[in-house]
């Protein structure tokens, strides 16, 4: 796919792989990106032959250093702002998005990296990675969902603890916290993302899909709720 | 004064003789005080669990979890059954070498009353909070941080520097990221994004926003003015 500036999408084998690419700015996370972001996103739901998705960062520096704040304050106001939230909710389709997906993250991973990290299934990174959520000192919050995905996989205490201080948190520690499922050397990352990737998209696409929303629905249910959803769910694969 | 206020930093050292009424009235004063960006609480734990256990009907972990502003406790020695409850209802809760963790109740036909059963799973699991209430286990330093219950084996002095960290934080941000990340615990997530992107937004009109921005391209430290 042609005519993305802020990142790139590439198709290997059944995996989609949108690269953010502002190297120079650690992938800052711009209005551009969210853009080319939303049509990428797009592209890997809809076409059949793209069994999963990755999430990766170019350059050396890392992942994502978060939003650009150089482009804060250019909403022309908080109705215009909260409209754009919602206009195209990037996040909720990054959640929903009925394959698997993965973030590889490396060195620089903060802010609405971390978010984005933390908007897919599944997460590798590589022993050098950073992680930490500096908003509040900025007189922010994190705003790709943070607050709301990150307590659901590392539990509330710890969520807390990092959206409250900003801390740094290695790659090792996020391997024990719950949040990176894989920690490797950074040299192996992509290649080895790309091949766990496969491997979990290597089952049928359907129970993949049903898994995942039956994981993620099922989390703000009742159990009762989320069994009857899980049998529902299942029914329909015989 | 039980709660002392210094680097917009309110100190709540715990001590016998400090009744649950009393300390429930100066938590909600502390509410409304905009000097205060944050709680730091330390001391003696097992006489706030004797002072829950003398009055119950107090109020007084309800005011604790109802302060709009982080609060970072630091457990130094043993915290038992009412005690934690207390310390659950703390935001960052770090623990020292001589810190001990129990919520065992059941074992004396009792039953947690202070939101032990709902916020220890919240916090740890439900496995880990079970063994706890159910057989009494007793986490050691590592193992509560291990599973989430502290957030870190610290001493005192660098307990109250990551309070006086928050504290640097911009004030109503912190107030705000507070107030999601408890959130999570208690709305389907669609709803708990909504609120997320409501008090993003609600930010845009804040001075301490445009200020932490500029500092940041500036290359400086922000001044929050919580406003």
């Amino acid at each position: 796919m042609s005519g993305f500036l802020a990142l790139r999408y590439e198709k290997r084998d059944g995996a989609a792989v949108i690269t953010l690419n502002r190297p120079d700015a650690v992938n800052a996370f711009n209005l551009r990106m969210r853009d080319e972001f939303w049509e990428a996103l797009t592209a890997a739901r809809d076409d059949p032959d793209v069994r999963g998705l990755l999430v990766a960062g170019a350059g050396e520096r890392g992942f994502c250093a978060g939003a650009d704040l150089a482009e804060f304050g250019s909403s022309p106001s908080q109705a215009a702002a909260r409209y754009a939230r919602w206009a195209r909710d990037l996040w909720g389709a990054l959640l929903d998005l009925p394959k698997p997906t993965m973030a590889a993250a490396h060195g620089v991973c903060f802010g609405s990296g971390l978010e984005i990290a933390a908007l897919c299934d599944l997460r590798i990174v590589s022993s050098d990675a950073v992680f930490a959520l500096p908003e509040a000192s900025l007189g922010l919050i994190p705003a790709a969902g943070g607050t709301q995905t990150l307590p659901r996989i590392i539990g509330l205490p710890r969520a807390m603890e990092a959206a409250l201080t900003g801390r740094r948190v290695s790659a090792q520690e996020a391997h024990r916290a719950g949040f990176a499922d894989w920690v490797v050397p950074r040299e192996r990352l992509l290649r080895e993302a790309e091949e766990r990737l496969r491997a979990v998209a290597s089952a049928p696409p359907d129970a993949l899909a049903l898994v995942k929303r039956a994981v993620n629905e099922g989390a703000d249910m009742t159990l009762g709720e989320g069994l009857r959803l899980e049998r529902r769910l299942a029914a329909r694969l015989g | 004064m039980l709660i002392e206020i210094r680097d917009a930093t309110a100190r709540l050292a715990l001590a016998v003789g400090q009744g649950a009424f009393a300390l429930a009235d100066a938590l909600r004063e502390l509410d409304a005080d905009p000097d205060a960006r944050v709680l730091f609480v330390s001391g003696d734990w097992e006489a706030v669990g004797a002072a829950l256990r003398a009055d119950p009907d107090a109020g007084l972990v309800e005011a604790l979890a109802a302060l709009r502003i982080p609060v970072v406790a630091w457990v130094g020695g043993p915290c038992f059954d009412e005690a934690l409850e207390f310390a659950l209802a703390a935001d960052v809760r770090f623990a020292g070498a001589a810190a001990a963790f129990r919520m065992a109740q059941a074992r004396g036909g009792r039953t947690p009353r202070h939101g032990g059963t709902q916020r220890l799973p919240r916090a740890v699991g439900r496995g880990a909070a079970m063994r706890m209430l159910l057989a009494g286990d007793a986490p050691d330093v590592d193992e509560a941080v291990r599973i989430g219950l502290a957030q870190g084996a610290a001493s005192e002095a660098d307990a109250e520097r990551v309070a006086l960290a928050i504290a640097g934080a911009g004030p109503i941000a912190a107030q705000y990221v507070k107030e999601a990340v408890a959130a999570s615990a208690d709305l389907p997530l669609r709803d708990g994004l909504r609120l997320e992107a409501d008090l993003s937004v609600l930010l845009h009109a804040t001075a301490d926003r445009a200020e932490g921005v500029r500092s940041f391209l500036e290359k400086r430290l922000p001044r929050f003015e919580g406003r």
